[in-house]
């Protein structure tokens, strides 16, 4: 599923965020700003879609994310998508009321609209929904005027996914079946701790972020050798001291227990898994736990990438990449996870110019600092981008550099920073 | 008045290139003796501030040295073609070439790949293939030489990293193949190296 854009408003303090998705796209702003935000809306906006009816009515009052900021106190969630469904020309949204003050949550609108294949390439409803009322497209040559019981906390997506004789039930499916990750996680320690995995134990793994990376890795070079022959080549292409990484599987094989005699052997054999690394400069390959962070945090996302690709995952936000790197690898860090990310969008926020010098501009989102307390991103006009450069380069600086000068500047430089934007 | 010359390029995988250019020329002229008494090469790489980065090593490095006595001719090789990941905003070569010049350059010569130095590579398809240890694909579709060298890349499992060290893939190409169909754009460089551009290496490719 390509998704090609996203629209949110009311969620803590963004307002009207537009966001066309390129292979990467990024967000730039002040601290304390919204990038997380945007990106934890995302995944709200995705998850109220895709769970059950009780989760969505916790959602609906979920307060932590409840706009409560007094320059925008928005009642309403919004929630809209732009995607290719099987080729299909996709856009889905709802819009909910919070519930607070007393007042019930409930969802209020509702539409799936899909481009016709006909010369006119017009979106029509396929469903249709306003506070009183619910439709949706019953076959190919009627309108969408069948209408449907609803409750106030149920999406009609979810309900016509039981319709099986719907002709566009592949759309329904995909819109149910949408996943997004964002990887916020800045500890390169932990997912390379050793954990056994005790015999007869399922092994399985998800992107909750409890993942071991040396057993994931051993999983997916049985499974799919030639993915992890991928992982491990683009992680030694921008490493090149390193010479080989292996992933080994150690059995533990438990002796009958002195102390505990109740204890069978079997229950505590199993396995663990790690992974060796050999450096061209180094005597001895070596754990590679030892190796530095920026080394494990690649490896990591390289990986969590490849089970989001197989999982069929549409987005991937990944939260500061450039942490723990030297400038000297992002831009080879870049191209990896444009090469990883075939089948997904990847959204990445960013504090580093040196990341960002690497970055097409028209495929930067930057929140206008503003004294208000709302986040509103705002792309670079494409027609901008030469005018943005010319400028950097007037100034002997990269793009980068002078976006993130702009935004710490004062406000001159802002309002120079808001022409660049579609503001 | 002596003469020397200076190649400036934007990248690892670039400068291991125009090194083999450079092999294979010397290996052309009959004596394998450059006509020039000072050959300088140079890889600008780094973070950024590539075009005040260069303009610093020549000044240093050949305008502090050469200037008086030596007629300077500086080589400059890059792409087309704009990389999607390359440093925004690109080099500004034409500003580069005026203030090359105001520093010593004697003359500034652009050598072009178009699109990219990944479309020189393809010419040798079969060297890539080999170096891959992957079939050659029946069908290869790019817009680029870059993009198809990104799909060759990716059917053996690898991700090409542009401008970047790969070691091993520009030894393996095959600079006889190569050479010919880079003629054009190689020939400035052949004749301040002193091949004769109407070499016999090169006559079958320009009567073709």
């Amino acid at each position: 599923m390509d998704i090609k854009r996203i629209k949110i408003d009311g969620f803590k303090n963004l307002k009207n965020i537009d966001l066309t998705l390129n292979n990467i796209t990024s967000l730039l702003s002040i601290n304390s700003y919204g990038k997380t935000n945007t990106l934890t809306a995302i995944l709200f906006g995705i998850d109220f879609i895709i769970r059950n009816n009780e989760t969505k009515k916790n959602q609906m009052m979920y307060s932590p994310v409840i706009p409560v900021n007094k320059n925008y106190l928005s009642n309403t969630f919004s929630f809209e998508i732009e995607m290719n469904v099987k080729g299909e020309e996709v856009i889905y949204g709802y819009s909910f009321l919070w519930e607070k003050s007393g007042k019930k949550g409930k969802i209020v609108s509702e539409y799936l609209k899909v481009k016709e294949p006909t010369e006119s390439q017009k979106f029509t409803f396929y469903i249709k929904r306003d506070e009183n009322n619910s439709f949706y497209k019953p076959s190919k040559t009627g309108s969408c005027n069948k209408s449907v019981l609803i409750e106030n906390y149920e999406l009609i997506i979810n309900k016509i996914k039981a319709y099986d004789e719907l002709y566009y039930m592949e759309i329904i499916k995909g819109i149910n079946s949408l996943k997004v990750f964002i990887d916020h996680d800045f500890n390169a320690i932990k997912p390379y701790n050793i954990t056994q995995i005790l015999d007869g134990e399922v092994f399985s793994y998800d992107l909750s972020g409890k993942n071991n990376i040396p057993t994931i890795l051993y999983d997916i070079q049985k499974k799919r050798p030639e993915r992890y022959n991928l992982i491990i080549n683009t992680f030694t292409d921008i490493f090149p001291s390193i010479e080989k990484i292996d992933v080994v599987e150690i059995p533990i094989i438990a002796e009958k227990n002195i102390h505990n005699n109740n204890i069978e052997p079997s229950k505590v054999a199993g396995k663990f898994y790690a992974l060796i690394a050999k450096d061209k400069n180094l005597s001895t390959a070596i754990d590679f736990n030892n190796m530095s962070d920026g080394a494990k945090r690649i490896l990591k996302v390289l990986t969590n990438l490849e089970i989001a690709s197989n999982d069929g995952f549409s987005i991937v936000a990944i939260e500061e990449p450039e942490n723990s790197l030297n400038p000297k690898v992002l831009q080879q860090y870049l191209i990896a996870l444009n090469g990883f990310a075939k089948n997904i969008k990847v959204i990445i926020t960013s504090h580093s110019p040196y990341l960002i010098n690497y970055i097409d501009p028209s495929r930067i989102y930057i929140g206008l600092p503003n004294d208000n307390g709302i986040a509103t991103f705002y792309k670079i006009k494409d027609k901008s981008v030469n005018k943005l450069m010319n400028d950097a380069e007037n100034l002997d600086l990269r793009v980068g550099d002078y976006l993130f000068d702009l935004m710490s500047g004062d406000s001159s430089d802002l309002e120079i920073l808001t022409k660049y934007t579609e503001q | 008045m002596k003469k020397c010359v200076v190649i400036y390029t934007e990248g690892e995988t670039d400068y291991e290139f125009y090194n083999k250019v450079l092999n294979t020329i010397k290996n052309k002229i009959p004596d394998k003796i450059f006509k020039v008494d000072v050959l300088e090469k140079s890889c600008i790489t780094g973070i950024g501030k590539f075009q005040k980065k260069l303009l610093n090593k020549f000044i240093k490095e050949i305008a502090k040295k050469y200037s008086k006595d030596y007629e300077i001719i500086v080589f400059l090789c890059y792409d087309t073609d704009v990389f999607e990941f390359g440093i925004h905003p690109p080099i500004n070569r034409i500003k580069l070439e005026d203030e090359l010049k105001n520093n010593g350059a004697s003359k500034v010569v652009h050598i072009k790949a178009n699109r990219t130095i990944e479309d020189f590579f393809m010419y040798d398809i079969d060297g890539i293939v080999n170096f891959l240890k992957i079939q050659k694909p029946k069908n290869l579709k790019g817009l680029t030489g870059l993009e198809k060298l990104e799909k060759l890349f990716s059917k053996a499992n690898r991700i090409y990293q542009k401008g970047h060290k790969c070691a091993g893939l520009v030894d393996s190409l095959n600079m006889d193949i190569i050479f010919p169909n880079i003629c054009d754009e190689i020939s400035p460089l052949c004749k301040q190296l002193g091949l004769d551009i109407n070499c016999d290496y090169c006559k079958k490719y320009v009567s073709n």
